[in-house]
């Protein structure tokens, strides 16, 4: 758990940073940090490539240029040991869920604790049912994802992500796709991780509503301009954010043309 | 929006114009004429008049006239849109009008769409490209690559191709390296699955196939010993062939349609529904959990497939021998027995084992290099199978000559 004292100087930061896939440049310029302890949101239009800077932020994708911190560690300069063991310090969940099919839902929570702790079998499946509990699954443990809806799936990745108590957790549009009870769930599940827990979240999200309950600070990318135009709480963003992005908090039509 | 269709529930609008240029007309004008549409005009002004009922209706709208085509280049040119003796329309309507409309458009031409009745205005309006955006960049014409430029890209494709199966079999390595000392994230539980799905399972279909084999080698070559009247020696002939080539051979073809293929698709799904790169941010390396399991047991079914290959091909000889060509059950038995050295048992089996690893690897290095499709899932596992195979033919014919260099 990170304590205080590393809030002022950032959990994470990104430096210079560039994402391409091959020619195509996705955006540029990134810089920016992410405080211990807080709710940062990564909005903008689709296909402006928010989820691929969860991917280069997660270790997934190395950046075109630039750097990914976790403290003074980089992501990608560090070898692949140091960055398995960084990961183990972050959950992530997917868009798609991405839950491991040939499992139950109970027995993909419990693999991290199977692999990295040192728990017995009984106290695993014990901590797997909280998890799931969180999230409203604790029913369906023995269910095969196969037999759940696209809103439990998401419900069991994020219980999932949080099965080692991580101290930064990563969230690709935790509540689309939900129905509005469950996305308030997700939404005051991310508040308590983060008042209750002092868990830092860092979740792509285009959820408005969302944004404005749990966000301490949006970041907004321009699809057009490849590259960040804002940065700063989403209720000021909304009243004096550049025009793209005031448009967007505002939800009026011409963010999308 | 959904009031721009008249809220019938369907796309169409039966009652026609809503806000029609001609109020006086009944709700029904044209309803039940055919369908019309004609341009008309001359210089730079234009008119398209559409009349007669176009619900459900597939009519051309004709293409603009030479005249105006020939306009297209001109910006001041202008073109509107008559609906006062339309009738019903349905989104079809809609459509045809947006294809002829965009390109006249784009070219600058200047649209009145005034008269068309609301819900058709606004449905266009939201289609078609502003006044004044920028025509689309031309495409630059796609030109064929010559011949040797394909070459060059087929040569640096399949070069990719090598590095990343070679990368792949590295990181097997590195695995199976911290398999030994005991730090990899491997699962038995995975491994003892894997057994299980790809040994007893394939014990039918191998059966099968080493039966018809193995009836095929006895007869064909009993046929010609009879002749001597050797037919004593089906014995070596079955055993050796069986035990040291052939059986190894069906082990590994059945294991790359039945095993690798499922590797393939597993591990490539696995992918293409981001679980990989779920272990990956977890910390778990995909070798570790997912090839390793795969590659172990094949190593371990691989000579137990090929013995129980082995066995069912030398019981097929016995049959043949025995019942069609008289040879007493205890002569086939001695006579093979004889033949049989533990050289030949060990190169069979070294065979087999070879043979499944090498269907194990190909199928989990295309199940990782699977894109994100089920089209490409299912490429991969073509793949699979087609890199098993040519693998096993390379392997199965280099193993050969080193074994009758050394004299084995």
């Amino acid at each position: 758990m990170a304590g205080s004292a590393a809030r002022s100087s950032g959990l994470l930061q990104v430096e210079q940073m560039s994402m391409a896939f091959g020619d195509k440049l996705v955006q540029h310029d990134l810089n920016f940090s992410v405080l211990a302890g807080e709710v940062f949101v990564i909005c903008g239009g689709s296909g402006c490539g928010k989820s691929t800077l969860l991917r280069h932020l997660v270790g997934l994708q190395p950046p075109a240029a630039g750097r990914v911190l976790y403290g003074s560690r980089d992501l990608y300069a560090a070898g692949a040991a140091t960055l398995a063991a960084l990961r183990r310090e972050f959950g992530v969940t997917f868009q798609a869920g991405a839950l491991w099919t040939s499992m139950t839902v109970g027995e993909n929570v419990m693999l991290p604790l199977q692999l990295f702790t040192s728990m017995d079998p009984q106290a695993q499946e014990e901590e797997a049912r909280f998890k799931l509990a969180l999230v409203g699954l604790e029913a369906s443990f023995d269910a095969e994802p196969a037999a759940l809806s696209g809103g439990m799936v998401k419900r069991a990745a994020i219980a999932r992500a949080l099965a080692l108590n991580p101290a930064l957790v990563f969230l690709d549009e935790p509540s689309a796709g939900l129905d509005p009870l469950s996305a308030a769930g997700v939404d005051a599940l991310i508040l308590h991780l983060k008042q209750d827990l002092g868990t830092t979240v860092v979740m792509v999200s285009h959820d408005l509503e969302s944004i404005f309950n749990v966000a301490d600070r949006a970041l907004f990318l321009d699809a057009a301009s490849k590259t960040m135009t804002a940065l700063g709480p989403p209720r000021e963003l909304q009243a004096s954010g550049p025009p793209g992005v005031q448009a967007f908090f505002h939800r009026r039509g011409q963010a999308a043309a | 929006m959904a009031g721009l269709w008249s809220g019938t529930g369907h796309l169409s609008c039966p009652s026609g114009p809503v806000d029609t240029a001609a109020p006086g007309t009944p709700i029904d004008a044209g309803g039940s004429q055919a369908p019309q549409a004609r341009w008309s005009g001359a210089g730079r002004d234009w008119v398209l008049a559409l009349a007669g009922n176009w619900h459900g209706s597939t009519a051309a709208l004709g293409g603009p006239p030479p005249d105006l085509q020939g306009l297209q280049g001109l910006q001041g040119g202008r073109l509107r849109l008559d609906a006062v003796a339309l009738g019903a329309w349905d989104a079809r309507l809609a459509s045809a009008l947006w294809q002829r409309l965009v390109t006249l458009r784009r070219a600058g031409l200047q649209l009145d769409l005034q008269g068309l009745p609301a819900g058709l205005r606004e449905i266009l309006a939201l289609a078609l490209p502003a006044a004044d955006a920028p025509a689309a960049a031309a495409q630059p014409p796609t030109r064929a690559p010559s011949p040797l430029a394909r070459l060059g890209a087929r040569a640096r494709a399949s070069a990719a191709d090598t590095r990343c199966t070679l990368d792949f079999l590295g990181r097997v390595v590195l695995s199976l390296g911290r398999l030994l000392r005991g730090r990899s994230g491997m699962r038995w539980s995975d491994f003892t699955w894997q057994l299980d799905q790809t040994g007893p399972r394939s014990l039918p279909i191998v059966a099968l196939v080493s039966f018809l084999v193995g009836l095929i080698v006895a007869y064909m070559g009993a046929a010609q010993l009879v002749r001597f009247g050797a037919q004593t020696y089906i014995a070596d002939l079955v055993t050796v062939g069986v035990v040291r080539e052939i059986a190894a051979l069906l082990v590994g073809i059945v294991l790359a349609g039945r095993v690798g293929a499922a590797f393939a698709a597993q591990i490539g799904s696995m992918r293409a529904n981001d679980e990989v790169d779920a272990l990956q941010v977890l910390g778990v390396d995909p070798m570790d959990i997912l090839v390793l399991p795969r590659v172990l047991a094949l190593l371990v079914m691989g000579p137990l497939l090929t013995v129980f290959a082995a066995l069912v091909g030398m019981a097929v000889g016995w049959l043949v021998a025995v019942v069609l060509y008289g040879v007493t059950p205890l002569d086939y038995l001695t006579q093979s027995l004889q033949a049989l050295t533990l050289a030949q048992v060990l190169v069979g089996l070294l065979k087999g084992t070879v043979y499944a690893v090498l269907v194990a690897l190909a199928g989990c290095r295309q199940g990782l290099a699977a894109g994100r499709s089920a089209q490409a899932v299912g490429d991969a596992t073509t793949a699979a199978v087609v890199q098993a195979i040519v693998w096993i033919v390379v392997a199965a014919s280099t193993l050969t000559v080193i074994f009758q260099r050394l004299d084995w």
